[in-house]
């Protein structure tokens, strides 16, 4: 017979495992957006996402803003300095790139470069100003409804929950039915003739990087509605982005349901490993590094790739 | 003044950990174009098997000299308490001979060779379905995965404690002062063994072979070389090095932390690389030993130690500002000198070759002025 308590706490991790998934996925949208349209495998996106949070958390704070509308406040903020931080990054460091035409690893080891300044220099500033290295939004997620006691749904899970599915269908719609969209893929696929055919391809990778780095904001944002954020949240939950990312295969909805798929595996593995088996929660992440290094050697075409075909059969 | 010499004995001894893990990388992604982002892995792990070795060795002679019982503890023997106290106070109390030190160290570092060897035999299996910056990711994750299991369990280095009582080599020595030069002198003399090696395995056929799979690994394949036998190789040996210049870093720490071994000490490698130039021997020391000082006098105490003091908000930064510079660096390189400070050079004969030659060129000309 199993405990009931043990049930409810099943449940629990599984509704958490929602609403961590859907952050996953989430963030994993605008890793993908970017990857899409410009082929860099970006271990810098993590700090963007951190960028935002803490952007979320200082406007919010420096301002001593209040209730629902300073939330739109501070989500403005974090969008906008996310937006920003990935915009900068690639005028400053990839574009330049791109142009003397670096390989992708090239790019890749320039992304973790970007990553380290941005870490590095939130850290230092942190490390110099009182409260910054622990923050959270003042305002905080708020219980809805208590099932048993224990588990409980929050603002924050329908939050993640509902903007996960909201913007992958938003991207989705983007990419495949709108012109800036047909131009993004025009110019992941060929950059030159895509230009010879009147694409503005800088314009096209800025948006790229405004719309992934502003996703990335928004994902902070719901991080430090719910989490404490320190300067390095962001870093530690990169490889569960790009495990979300590459399971996906680089898809728009393939990246949420791996996200949520490795959210409640993370949760539900964690906890029934915690109680039955006394293993440290500190673990988890080892889920997500052996999904990652298994999708990589054996599918690296991603598992689930649900748009992938009929975005073939557009094109 | 003796503040000094142990800052610039520290700088040797960083240049020297760097010197051998940026040769091992040169080896595998500058020749053989092989991104072995997993570098800190094969380093954990020559550390890990160096320093769990020396430890318990050196207990288990330690112990049986003093004739104290160290047991019943949870985690390995030598975790507890009472090893460290044995461990630490063996060289003082003459549980440990000096020749026993030596022996440690000697047994550690080889053991870190052969472990690291045959993980990087096993870590070449990615590399044959893998290319590129998806390699690079998976042998980065797979570096994260052995810190992870390192830092949270008991085996193999005492969880988040870390293995804090690895017999030093020189711990015997009586001059506390000079046991960090006698360490640097040590390490220099691996660090030119491993260079001189890597200098003639590069220009010999075998580094050619490897410079042709980086450049076009489908004519590398039409010629006749098996290019998947080569990473092996290329891994087996590189990694071997890493593990060595892992367990170099324990004997000289005194102790193993699983935190050491984050990705950013794989990223200052790079840096190292991608600075000095890429297929590039002497341009790669040239990295490590920017990076060594970056690491050892960029904070506050070392600084004070040269005779600059630093206001306390710097003070604060200036661990951070290490890695700032560092990527700031990184992209700079890629995008003004992507070749690094010195270039890759020609392949050269080595000097036996021509040596060789030198004396057939000789004996030719001699037997036919002889003929005539």
């Amino acid at each position: 017979m199993v405990d009931v308590a043990i049930l409810y706490g099943i449940l629990g991790a599984l509704i958490n495992g929602l609403r961590v998934g859907s952050l996953y996925g989430l963030m994993a949208l605008g890793l993908t957006l970017i990857y899409r349209v410009t082929s860099i495998p970006n271990f810098a996106y993590a700090e963007y996402i951190t960028y935002g949070a803490y952007a979320a958390y200082i406007a919010m704070t420096a301002l001593a803003l209040k209730g629902t509308l300073g939330l739109a406040f501070a989500l403005a903020a974090a969008l906008a300095v996310a937006a920003l931080a990935a915009l900068a990054s690639d005028e400053l460091a990839f574009k330049p790139l791109w142009v003397r035409g670096a390989s992708p690893l090239h790019l890749l080891v320039a992304s973790i470069g970007v990553g380290l300044v941005l870490r590095y220099s939130l850290l230092a500033v942190a490390g110099l100003a009182a409260g910054l290295l622990e923050a959270s939004l003042p305002v905080r997620s708020t219980r809805l409804i208590s099932i048993g006691g224990i588990a409980s749904i929050e603002t924050s899970h329908v939050l993640a929950v509902s903007a996960a599915v909201f913007f992958a269908v938003l991207l989705r719609i983007m990419f495949t039915r709108t012109k800036i969209g047909k131009a993004m893929r025009a110019t992941a696929s060929n950059p030159v003739l895509a230009r010879v055919s009147g694409i503005n391809i800088y314009l096209v990778r800025r948006v790229t990087w405004i719309i992934g780095g502003g996703l990335a904001g928004f994902a902070g944002f719901v991080y430090a509605y719910y989490y404490y954020v320190n300067p390095e949240s962001g870093w530690l939950m990169l490889l569960w982005i790009f495990a979300a990312a590459t399971m996906g295969g680089f898809t728009f909805y393939g990246s949420i349901i791996s996200g949520l798929i490795l959210g409640i595996a993370e949760q539900v593995i964690s906890f029934l490993g915690s109680t039955y088996f006394g293993l440290n929660t500190a673990y988890s992440p080892v889920i997500a590094l052996i999904t990652l290094v298994i999708v990589l050697m054996y599918r690296p075409e991603g598992v689930i790739r649900l748009e992938a075909l009929s975005l073939k059969k557009r094109v | 003044m003796e503040g000094v010499s142990i800052l610039f004995s520290q700088w040797v001894i960083w240049f020297g950990v760097y010197a051998i893990m940026a040769l091992s990388f040169n080896l595998e992604y500058g020749y053989g174009g092989v991104p072995n982002f997993g570098k800190v892995l094969f380093m954990s792990l020559g550390a890990y098997s160096a320093g769990t070795l020396a430890a318990w060795l050196g207990l288990q002679w330690a112990s049986s000299k003093a004739g104290i019982a160290v047991a019943g503890y949870t985690g390995p023997v030598y975790c507890s308490p009472e090893a460290y106290h044995v461990l630490s106070t063996a060289s003082s109390q003459g549980w440990l001979e000096p020749s026993q030190y030596i022996l440690l160290f000697v047994a550690g570092v080889i053991l870190a060779a052969i472990v690291g060897a045959v993980f990087g035999a096993i870590g070449s299996y990615p590399t044959l379905r893998l290319g590129g910056d998806f390699l690079a990711i998976t042998l980065l994750a797979l570096g994260e995965i052995v810190r992870l299991i390192a830092y949270n369990s008991e085996w193999p280095v005492c969880s988040f404690n870390g293995l804090t009582a690895v017999p030093t080599p020189f711990a015997w020595y009586e001059n506390k002062a000079l046991v960090d030069v006698l360490y640097a002198v040590l390490i220099i003399g691996f660090t030119v063994l491993f260079y001189i090696y890597t200098h003639y395995v590069a220009n010999s056929p075998w580094g050619r072979a490897l410079k042709a799979m980086r450049d076009d690994e489908l004519v590398a394949q039409v010629y006749g070389y098996n290019t998947a036998k080569l990473r092996l190789q290329v891994l087996v040996v590189g990694s071997a090095m890493a593990a060595v210049a892992g367990a170099l870093l324990v004997f000289y720490a005194g102790s193993v932390q699983a935190n050491t071994f984050k990705p950013e000490r794989t990223f200052e490698v790079i840096v190292a690389v991608m600075l000095g130039g890429v297929a590039n021997n002497i341009g790669v020391l040239v990295g490590a030993a920017v990076i060594a000082a970056l690491n050892v006098f960029l904070n506050a105490s070392a600084l004070e130690t040269l005779g600059i003091t630093v206001p306390g908000n710097v003070a604060t930064t200036l661990p951070y500002l290490r890695y700032v510079i560092m990527g700031i660096l990184i992209v700079i390189i890629l995008l003004y000198k992507p070749q690094g400070l010195i270039p890759e050079k020609p392949v050269q004969t080595p000097f036996l070759e021509k040596l060789r030659a030198l004396i057939k060129e000789k004996h030719v000309v001699e037997e036919a002025a002889g003929t005539k």
